[in-house]
């Protein structure tokens, strides 16, 4: 995003001094764009993000804190997804039949779901209402505590965020495995185990999961990629302090320096994803 | 059976909604803007769903949002699906690095969450209910063209669609030549942009972005999590419920209906 | 002598290694009907394809009217107008929901957009030997298939070409189908001037229809002539096969008396 002489003069009627000081001196906005760039870039090299206008401090440090929070979100639920998802998949797509179908289906509906109105419904019920869980935070404030009472209270406030987003990304990790597993289902080698009447255990794991897993494993990074967007709306119903409450100070305090940041560091995590996954692709595949 | 049950269903929940918003002026109890009520009042028979703590009669505003929700998802449905549409076509049409371009740009959106990038240029711009249409529209594409691409790509190789290439048709003769193959996958996209756009509309407002005149589902749903007392009393049955319920119904409905269309 | 169409040194690979054209040369000759002959997966239509500049040569080039030709997007409108292309399949090259009009009104609206010359669809009917008013509004899908071979006919005489290149467009029809086709052929050659290139298998159409010859074997010409040098006195080897395997399986009057059974 670059920044011209007129939309400069709008800023500075509303921004403080020393913040206005500090976004000129980051952006250069007096310069040609080519300068512009050039400054944005090295500045990005040296994890020089600018500085917040409303938090008034670097944003890169503002995200290093906040970014292990959405991190631990996102590698639970998606974890407990697949744990869930995948063998759930292999059973609907081994039974065949309507069952499958049908929780197909019901998933659709609840994917299409925006993720925050799911949130304030359970946030509703099991916060307010009967009062089962913390209503928001990542922990509790001023907590003086052992290391031991202390996780249980984060894993006490973690647990209404993670069911939620094992709503929404299971899904998805469900119709994958059971597509796939459909398929693989009906290749010739496992119409054979079954005509060489091997057990039903057997055929399951050895054949069909075998053979499917390199494709579903090699599709995930969709779900993590995915996921990012679920967990920034839980986390803002939840107060949770991660990159998606961030997100919400930003967008609604318009804090445009934080707010790149945050979408370069989503971007930053998608392509680390997408690495990652090319790497376990070859890894487990190398027919991909 | 049960099928046709639920597709049914859809079409009426969907055609209801429409109505409602093009004929609300006509069954509203009230005037959406008039704030001239006491405030808070629970429902009662002359202001069924009570009043919020402005003095706004609720039933009114939530039928006001009937309207602009659903223009905004059905403007930027529309948008976003013709971006999306000639975008697909062009990538069949002229292939090598226009096809290139295209698919990188279609991956970025997955590599950084449409919802993201939208919510970062919803800032940037002047709030109002033109912008949220046209953010929604310019960042919700990616889907669109991913899927119709793979269809053009077939239907131009296509005799009856090579023949317009053979008389040097330009994109847009190719792209009504194969609007014949490609109808059901667009009209497939655009129920599912709809879809998409209302949670996007209502994404927004729930993060403060927009239009803040335009009452909105996603506005309603905001002002309620803003009234501090919305959790203590039952005020949420009223307040906060109703617009929420309208949403996910919209949505589940047009759910339906696109996969009905996909299974055709 | 004058030459419509001449290949230089055509080669076509498919995916950097299958050679599919090997070295290609062959000239047409203005007001004449070639026919280029040879085995399936040969290269036939890969040439034609290459002719009509839908498929890129890799190497090699096209000179027509001579002048040469590049790519699709690099030809003028003219000159796809007056190299017109009949596909195969009769069943896929036409819009099975359109009318009979609206399919000829396509070249019409080309050619008047552009300000060439064009053909009334009625008169191009007529050549095709589909007169009557009443057939412009029949739908595609009630026509058998050599009437919609025909009405690919008519169309592709629309722009006025000079040469129409047809590409086994009697494989899919039956016997006397195929014959009409071969006698509207020769018509136009006679009474139009129109030049044809021609593949086809069909022993009645070598015979009577065709003036000139070309094989294609393995992807190279290895042989070309008058009809009646190539059908008579084929000199290369491949040609001999190939004559021979067509009579065997058309049954016709130069196999010896003693390969056929005697009614008892
Ligand atoms: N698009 C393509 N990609 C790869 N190979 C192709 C393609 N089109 C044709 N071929 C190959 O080129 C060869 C010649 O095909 P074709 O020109 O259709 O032969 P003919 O028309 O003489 O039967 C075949 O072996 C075919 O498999
Ligand atoms: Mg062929």
């Amino acid at each position: 995003m670059f920044v011209s002489a007129s939309d400069l003069h709008v800023l500075n009627t509303v921004l403080p001094e020393e913040t206005f000081n500090s976004f000129k001196e980051y952006y250069a906005p007096e310069k040609p764009v080519a300068e512009q760039l050039a400054i944005y870039i090295k500045n990005l090299v040296r994890f020089d993000l600018g500085s917040s206008f409303y938090y008034k401090m670097p944003v890169a440090e503002i995200i290093a804190g906040r970014i292990g929070w959405t991190l631990l979100l996102s590698f639970v639920s998606i974890s407990i997804s697949a744990l869930l998802g995948i063998p759930m998949g292999l059973n609907a797509a081994r039974r065949g039949g309507r069952g499958g179908k049908y929780l197909l289906s019901c998933f659709m509906a609840l994917q299409s779901l925006p993720v925050f109105v799911l949130a304030i419904v359970f946030q509703l019920l099991f916060c307010f209402k009967f009062h089962i869980f913390p209503s928001g935070g990542a922990y509790t404030l001023g907590m003086n505590a052992n290391i031991i009472d202390l996780s249980v209270d984060v894993v006490k406030h973690s647990v209404l965020p993670v069911i939620i987003l094992v709503l929404v990304e299971l899904p998805p990790i469900f119709s994958l495995t059971y597509n796939v597993c459909a398929r693989t289902k009906e290749e010739p080698y496992v119409e054979m185990a079954r005509y060489f009447n091997l057990s039903d255990r057997l055929i399951k794991f050895k054949y069909v999961l075998k053979n499917s897993l390199p494709e579903i494993l090699s599709k995930m990074n969709i779900q993590f990629l995915y996921a990012i967007s679920g967990i920034l709306f839980v986390e803002v119903v939840f107060s949770y302090p991660g990159i998606g409450t961030l997100l919400k100070v930003a967008a609604s305090s318009r804090d445009y320096p934080l707010l790149q940041g945050i979408l370069l560091i989503t971007g930053f995590y998608g392509v680390v994803i997408n690495l990652i996954f090319e790497l376990i692709i070859k890894k487990v595949n190398p027919r991909f | 059976m049960s099928k046709k049950i639920a597709n049914k269903a859809a079409w009426a929940i969907v055609i209801t909604m429409l109505s409602v918003g093009a004929f609300y002026p006509f069954i509203s109890p009230y005037n959406a803007a008039d704030f001239s009520f006491r405030p808070l009042m629970d429902p009662s028979t002359a202001h069924l769903l009570g009043t919020d703590e402005m003095g706004h009669d609720l039933l009114s505003m939530l039928l006001a949002g009937f309207r602009i929700t659903l223009t905004i998802a059905l403007a930027a449905a529309l948008i976003s699906t013709f971006i999306g549409t000639v975008l697909a076509v062009a990538c069949a049409y002229y292939k090598n690095w226009v096809d290139t371009v295209i698919v990188k740009l279609t991956e970025l959106f997955i590599i950084v969450p449409e919802i993201v990038v939208l919510l970062f240029f919803a800032v940037l711009a002047k709030p109002g209910v033109y912008n949220t249409i046209l953010a929604i529209a310019l960042f919700s594409w990616s889907k669109v063209a991913r899927i119709i691409r793979a269809k053009s790509i077939t239907a131009i190789e296509k005799e009856k669609i090579q023949y317009t290439l053979l008389l040097k048709g330009s994109i847009w003769h190719v792209l009504i030549k194969m609007w014949r193959e490609l109808y059901p996958a667009v009209a497939t996209m655009f129920i599912f942009q709809c879809s998409k756009a209302a949670v996007y509309e209502s994404t927004l407002a729930f993060f403060g972005i927009g239009d803040p005149l335009a009452i909105t589902w996603g506005r309603m749903i905001r002002t309620a999590l803003n009234y501090e007392g919305i959790f203590t009393g039952g005020a949420y049955l009223w307040y906060l419920l109703p617009p929420i319920a309208c949403v996910c119904i919209f949505v589940v409905a047009l759910s339906v209906l696109a996969y009905d269309f996909e299974r055709e | 002598m004058n030459i419509l169409l001449e290949a230089v040194g055509l080669n076509k690979k498919f995916n950097g290694n299958t050679t599919v054209l090997n070295n290609v040369c062959l000239k047409i000759r203005r007001g004449g009907i070639a026919a280029l002959i040879g085995e399936s997966g040969g290269g036939k239509t890969t040439l034609c394809r290459v002719f009509t500049g839908l498929e890129k040569a890799s190497s090699g080039k096209v000179l027509f009217k001579g002048k040469e030709l590049g790519t699709l997007r690099g030809r003028s409108f003219d000159d796809c107008a007056s190299l017109q292309y009949i596909f195969q399949d009769p069943y896929a090259a036409l819009e099975e929901e359109s009318t009979v009009s609206s399919v000829l009104q396509e070249p019409v609206n080309m050619c008047s957009r552009r300000g060439r010359d064009y053909m009334p669809p009625q008169e191009a009917l007529t050549w095709a030997g589909l007169a009557g008013a009443a057939f412009l509004g029949r739908k595609i899908k009630t026509l058998s298939g050599g009437q919609r071979q025909r009405v690919s006919l008519a169309r592709s005489l629309i722009t006025r070409p000079d040469l129409i290149i047809a590409d086994e467009c009697t494989a899919m029809l039956d016997a006397q189908a195929a014959a009409e086709i071969g006698r509207i052929f020769k018509k136009l050659n006679q009474k139009l001037g129109l030049s044809f290139l021609i593949v086809t298998h069909d022993a009645q159409f070598l015979y009577q229809v065709v003036d000139y010859i070309y094989v294609l074997h393995e992807g190279a010409i290895v042989e070309a002539g008058p009809k009646d040098r190539v059908l008579n006195i084929p000199s290369a080897g491949y040609t001999r096969e190939y004559m021979e395997s067509m009579w065997e399986i058309e049954g016709g009057g130069l196999i010896e008396q003693d390969h056929l059974c005697q009614p008892q």
